[in-house]
């Protein structure tokens, strides 16, 4: 068996969605977004020495990304998001799916930092609660009380705008 | 209605990736890494090898230096020698023509008697 060999262009084809995607819901903003993926991508090919596998990489990249995402929103806070923008566009909320898909992204952009970080690495990348905390050095149980607090803080606030979630 | 958590997984998939942004990043690799970092052994040896040739340079400099201090002294001391020989070669004449003046003046006044 051949020791793994790594190949960045390879890795940034596979995992360029993945990190701009994590930036992009985490700051909603796409210059900044592509500015971070960037930083990230020149970042992994300086150490690219230290990483010993496909996962390993992706890890990696993950665990960068959201840093740099979390630093970024404490550098820059960004102002709240006005709850009740949705009566004010004059569109019937429940009817209609962008609106709510919007409405969800920018509730989710309100969230504190680590909190927003365990909700998209949770539902974007998909990761367990055990993968999360240990992509963001926290413990287990801090991450499953952010995802509690977080999903009822989402529902409360789409249902406050008549975007009415299931339980 | 769908699931809330399907809802926030579908609103969180991954969105397109800016068209060109992989070879933005590729186009940033010279400039924020001009040259890849040489391994750490190959950097150990490179080191060594330039402390290696900084020392024989300077030991062949100083060799070099002190051949020519060797070579100017000897010369000094050759041109002493010469001109030590030609003081003594003109003393000895002297000292002969001397020697030959006083038995020439020694034969002259042996025959007036």
């Amino acid at each position: 068996m051949t020791a793994w060999q790594p190949n960045f262009e390879q890795l940034l084809t596979t995992n360029q969605g993945m990190v701009f995607g994590l930036a992009l819901h985490f700051l909603r903003e796409r210059t900044a977004a592509e500015e971070i993926a960037q930083d990230v991508f020149l970042a992994l090919h300086k150490h690219l020495r230290s990483i010993t596998s496909d996962e390993h990489a992706r890890y990696w990249l993950r665990r960068v990304t959201v840093q740099r995402c979390i630093d970024h929103a404490r550098r820059h806070p960004q102002i709240s998001v006005p709850i009740d923008d949705a009566h004010e566009l004059g569109v019937d909320p429940p009817e209609n799916d962008v609106f709510v898909r919007e409405r969800l992204k920018k509730l989710i952009a309100t969230l504190a930092p680590d909190a927003r970080a365990v909700m998209l690495l949770r539902y974007q990348e998909d990761l367990s609660p055990p993968e999360i905390a240990a992509t963001l050095s926290m413990p287990v149980a801090t991450v499953k009380s952010h995802l509690q607090r977080s999903l009822a803080l989402l529902r409360e606030k789409m249902n406050r705008t008549g975007s009415m979630v299931k339980e | 209605m769908k699931d809330f958590e399907d809802q926030l997984r579908e609103v969180l998939r991954p969105p397109d990736v800016p068209a060109g942004f992989a070879n933005r990043v590729m186009a940033k690799l010279p400039e924020a890494y001009p040259m890849a970092a040489p391994r750490p052994m190959l950097r150990r040896v490179a080191l060594w090898a330039a402390a290696a040739v900084i020392c024989a340079g300077s030991i062949a400099a100083w060799q070099v230096e002190r051949a020519r201090d060797e070579r100017v002294r000897g010369e000094k001391a050759r041109e002493q020698v010469m001109l030590a020989l030609r003081i003594t070669g003109s003393k000895l004449n002297q000292a002969q023509s001397r020697v030959r003046q006083v038995s020439a003046d020694g034969e002259s006044t042996g025959e007036q008697q």
